[in-house]
C-alpha cells in the first residue's frame, strides 16, 4: 500500500481508538505516582500488563517498564516517556488525582507531564498493530521513574545497565507542537557555608573586634556567593542563542536560578549555618564545564581573601547542552510527520529545561524530544491538564514517526 | 517569694512578692526565669543542675535563673535580718525577656501593676554595674514575588521575560543584604567612648543577619523570601535615624522595582540609655559594688537587649548587675554559672536595697 493510503488509515485508527486513549489515560492519572516520595508499584503494574497485552517482551526494573517488539536489532527505536510527576502541591481547584474532564481538558498532575506520553506510546503502537502494520527493526517503549528528580533510578539506570539499547529516541516529554532537537546544559550547585553560633548581640561577628566568643556569620558570608551568581547572570544576558524557542518561552540566555536558600534558626543568635540551591541552565553554545571552572576558581580565591571562609561546594547534577543532527533519518521521520498532522513543515526547537534527553545522547542514541501541550497546560503547577485533542496529536505523531522510520520500505 | 514573707501576685505567670513598709521610694528587683532553648549538642542533662567543682550547669543557670535566685535570697536575708526598711520593694520574676518581654515586663509595666524610683535589673554579665545600654533593633523583611518553572520560566529582565516569568524573591533580598552589609561598615566605623567589659564584643553598633528563607524547593523560582536581622547600637547611636535610612532604601528600590513586594516590620525598636550617675540610685550602687568587689567598678555598657529598656522607657533608672561570666556558654551549650557569681549577685541586690531604702 502507499506510504499516505498507510498513513491516513493509522490516523484513522487513532480516532476510533479516541475514548479507549481518554479512558486509560485517566485510569493512570488517578494513580497517583508522586516524585518525591517515589512510590511506583502501582501504576508500573498497570503500565507492564498493559504492555504484555500488547504483546511485547516486558522487562520491569525498579518499576522501570520496558517492552520490546520487532524482529531484527535494527533501526531500532525507543519511544519515551515518565511515569513519575512531582507532587502535586497546594492550591487545586479541582482533585489533582480525579483526571476530571471539562472543556475538551483532562485535569490531573502527571496530566501533561507526562503520562500523556505514556499513554499516546501505548495507542501509537496499539493502533499500527490493530492494522496489521509491518515493522522493521526493533521498537522499545520505555516507561520510566525518578525524572523529575535527575532520572538516576530511572533513564540513567536503565541505560547503564544495558537494559534499553537503540539507534534513535523519541523523547515524549517537554512541549507538544515543535520537535526539540537542541537542548540546554544543566548544573545544579548547592553551596553550605559553616561559621560559627554565638550570641547575636553580645558577640557579633565582626572582624575587626572579634575575640574567641565571637560568632562568624553564615548568611553574611554567602552575600559574596549570592553577588557572584548575580554577576554570572548579568554577564550571561549578553549572550543570546541563535536556536528558536517555544512559543511562549521568551528567555534566550542562559540562566541562573537562585532557587532556595536557609540560613539560621534564631533572631538572638549569629547563623552558623547558610544553605544556597542554584540552578543553572544554559543555551546549547555554553558548556557547563567552564562555568563550574569558574565557580571553583571563584570560591578558591574567595578562600584566600577570607582564611575564615569554611565553604563547601557540591555540584549535584549536571549535563552538558545537546545539539543533535537535523540532517539524518530519524530527523526526517520526525519532521515527515509533523507536516502530515500539522499540514506544515514545524521547525527543531531548542528545549532549555532539563529532561532525560542527555542520558541517550550521551550513549550515541540520536533523540529528538516531542511532548504534549504547551506552556499553558500548568504544568508543575495547580490544575495542570492535557487538551484531549493535544493527547490524541501526540499518540498520532508518535505512532507515524514509528511508521515512518522503522517500516518495511 | 510567699515562703520568705513576701506579698505575692501572678500574671501571666509572672510573679510580684512585695514587701512594704511605705510608698516611696520604690526599688524594683527583676529577672527573668524564661531561657533560649536547649538547643542540642550538651554534654550534661540541661535540665540536671550538675554541680562540678564551683560551677552549677543547666540552661539558665546563668541566664537568668541566677538573677531570680539572687533576688529572692536577698529579700530572705533582709526579712531574716530583721532590717527596718523604709518604702517598697518589689521582686519581679518574669518570663518572655527571649522573645522581648511584650508579655513580661512590659506587661506588668503597662498594665501598672508595678511601678518604682529605681531599678536593679538581674540580667548582664558579672562584676560591674551596667549604667549604659546600647540600643536595638529587630526587624523582619519579606519579599513576596511570584514562583514558576525556574528553568522555563526563570526571572530575567525584559526582553527575555513574559507574563509567564517567574520574579525571583531570593534575589531581590541580595541588594537588601548588600545595602544592610554597607550599613555595617559603616556603622563600625564610630567607636563607643563608654567603657566596654572587656571580653564582650564589641564597642561598635552592628548589624547580625540572623535567618533567611528563601524558596521551597531547587526546580522553582522562589516566591517568598524571609530576612531576620537585628541591629544592635553603641549609647552614642540613635535606633531611629538607622530605621529611617533603611525604609528611604526600600522606597528607593520600590521606585526602580515596580515588581517588588517588599514589607519591612520592626517589632522591637530600642534607643539607648544613659544612667544619670549623680543620682542617688547610682552612687549607691557603685558604693556597692566597691564594697562586694574591694575596688571601684566603673559603670559599664551593656550592649545586648534586656528587659531594661521596657522600665527606661517609663523614667525609671535602670541599672544592670549580674552573674555572667563570659566563658558561661549562655545560649550555647553547656550553659553554667559559677557559684562565687551566684553568690555575688545575691550580695550585690542585698546591699544595693539595704542602702537605698535604709
Amino acid at each position: 500500500m502507499e506510504r499516505n493510503v498507510l498513513e491516513k488509515s493509522i490516523l484513522i485508527e487513532i480516532e476510533r481508538l479516541r475514548d479507549e486513549i481518554i479512558n486509560f489515560h485517566q485510569d493512570i492519572i488517578k494513580i497517583p505516582s508522586e516524585n518525591p516520595p517515589g512510590k511506583y508499584k502501582e501504576i508500573s503494574k498497570v503500565i507492564q500488563k498493559k504492555y504484555e497485552e500488547l504483546g511485547l517482551t516486558t522487562i520491569s526494573k525498579r518499576n522501570n517498564v520496558i517492552g520490546t517488539y520487532g524482529n531484527s536489532e535494527h533501526p531500532s527505536l525507543i519511544l519515551y516517556g515518565h511515569m513519575d510527576t512531582v507532587p502535586a502541591y497546594d492550591g487545586w481547584s479541582k482533585d489533582p488525582f480525579g483526571a476530571e474532564i471539562l472543556d475538551g481538558k483532562i485535569y490531573g498532575r502527571g496530566s501533561c507531564d507526562d503520562k500523556s506520553c505514556v499513554t499516546a506510546a501505548i495507542f501509537a503502537l496499539q493502533s499500527l498493530l490493530n492494522l496489521k502494520i509491518k515493522i522493521n527493526g526493533k521498537l522499545s517503549l520505555l516507561a520510566t521513574i525518578d525524572e523529575e528528580t535527575g532520572g538516576f533510578n530511572g533513564t540513567k539506570y536503565m541505560l547503564d545497565k544495558g537494559l534499553v539499547s537503540g539507534d534513535a529516541c523519541l523523547l515524549g516529554d517537554g512541549r507538544g507542537s515543535f520537535p526539540a532537537a537542541y537542548t540546554g546544559g544543566f548544573l545544579l550547585v548547592t553551596f553550605l557555608i559553616k561559621g560559627k553560633t554565638a550570641h547575636a548581640l553580645s558577640f557579633p561577628d565582626i572582624p575587626l573586634y572579634r575575640n574567641e566568643y565571637s560568632g562568624v556569620n553564615a548568611i553574611q558570608k554567602m552575600v559574596r556567593i549570592l553577588n557572584f551568581l548575580t554577576q554570572l547572570q548579568a554577564e550571561f544576558l549578553n549572550n543570546e542563542t541563535k536556536y528558536p524557542n517555544f512559543p511562549g518561552h521568551p528567555s534566550k540566555v542562559s540562566t541562573v536560578n537562585i532557587a532556595k536558600i536557609e540560613g539560621g534558626d534564631k533572631l538572638s543568635a549569629v547563623p552558623d549555618k547558610c544553605l544556597l540551591y542554584c540552578i543553572i541552565n544554559t543555551i546549547p553554545e555554553q558548556d557547563v564545564e567552564s562555568i563550574k571552572t569558574r565557580i571553583l576558581e571563584f570560591i578558591e580565591a574567595s578562600k584566600q581573601e577570607d582564611p575564615e571562609l569554611n565553604i563547601n561546594i557540591q555540584f549535584t547534577m549536571s549535563f552538558e547542552p545537546f545539539i543533535s543532527n537535523t540532517n539524518l533519518k530519524f530527523a526526517n521521520s520526525v519532521q515527515k510527520t509533523l507536516k502530515t498532522i500539522y499540514g506544515e513543515e514545524r521547525e527543531f526547537k531548542l528545549f532549555q529545561s532539563a529532561n532525560d534527553g542527555h542520558f541517550f545522547h550521551e550513549h550515541g542514541i540520536e533523540t529528538i524530544l516531542m511532548g504534549t501541550g504547551s506552556h499553558e497546560c500548568n504544568v508543575h503547577s495547580p490544575d495542570e491538564f492535557v487538551k484531549i485533542d493535544d493527547l490524541i496529536d501526540t499518540t498520532k505523531i508518535f505512532a507515524l514517526t514509528i511508521f515512518n522510520y522503522l517500516r518495511k520500505d | 517569694m510567699r515562703e520568705i514573707g513576701l506579698k505575692t501576685s501572678i500574671k501571666r505567670n509572672n510573679v510580684i512578692g512585695e514587701l512594704a513598709k511605705g510608698d516611696r521610694p520604690t526599688l524594683i528587683f527583676n529577672g527573668h526565669f524564661d531561657t533560649v532553648e536547649a538547643f542540642k549538642g550538651w554534654s550534661r542533662d540541661p535540665f540536671g543542675a550538675e554541680i562540678v567543682g564551683d560551677k552549677i550547669f543547666g540552661r539558665g543557670a546563668s541566664d537568668d535563673k541566677s538573677s531570680v535566685t539572687a533576688e529572692i535570697f536577698a529579700a530572705q536575708v533582709l526579712l531574716e535580718a530583721g532590717v527596718d526598711l523604709k518604702g517598697k520593694l518589689i521582686v519581679t520574676a518574669v518570663g518572655d525577656e527571649e522573645t522581648g518581654g511584650l508579655r513580661g515586663a512590659d506587661y506588668l509595666l503597662s498594665n501598672e501593676l508595678i511601678s518604682g524610683d529605681a531599678c536593679l535589673l538581674g540580667d548582664a554579665a558579672n562584676g560591674y554595674p551596667f549604667g549604659y545600654c546600647g540600643g536595638t533593633m529587630y526587624i523582619t523583611i519579606t519579599i513576596k514575588g511570584k514562583t514558576a518553572h525556574g528553568l522555563a520560566f526563570p526571572d530575567l529582565p525584559s526582553p527575555f521575560r513574559n507574563e509567564n516569568s517567574g520574579i525571583n524573591t531570593v534575589e531581590r533580598m541580595v541588594k537588601v543584604m548588600n545595602f544592610l552589609l554597607e550599613l555595617k561598615d559603616e556603622l563600625l566605623k564610630k567607636i563607643t567612648t563608654y567603657p566596654t567589659s572587656e571580653g564582650w564584643g564589641s564597642n561598635v553598633s552592628s548589624i547580625n543577619l540572623a535567618e533567611i528563607h528563601g524558596g521551597t524547593k531547587i526546580t522553582t523560582v522562589p516566591d517568598r523570601c524571609y530576612l531576620h536581622l537585628s541591629v544592635n547600637t553603641i549609647p552614642e547611636q540613635d535606633v531611629a535615624s538607622i530605621k529611617q535610612r533603611l525604609l528611604v532604601f526600600i522606597e528607593d528600590m520600590k521606585k526602580e522595582d515596580p515588581d517588588l513586594d517588599i514589607t519591612v516590620q520592626i517589632p522591637i525598636a530600642m534607643e539607648p540609655q544613659v544612667i544619670d550617675e549623680s543620682s542617688d540610685f547610682a552612687k549607691i550602687v557603685q558604693k556597692v559594688a566597691e564594697k562586694i568587689y574591694g575596688e571601684k567598678r566603673e559603670f559599664k555598657t551593656l550592649m545586648p537587649s534586656t528587659d531594661a529598656h521596657w522600665f527606661q522607657e517609663r523614667g525609671i533608672p535602670t541599672i544592670l548587675v549580674g552573674a555572667s561570666a563570659k566563658d558561661n556558654n549562655i545560649h550555647a551549650e553547656d550553659e553554667f554559672v559559677y557559684i562565687k557569681d551566684l553568690m555575688d549577685l545575691v550580695k550585690m541586690f542585698a546591699l544595693t536595697a539595704l542602702n537605698y531604702l535604709r
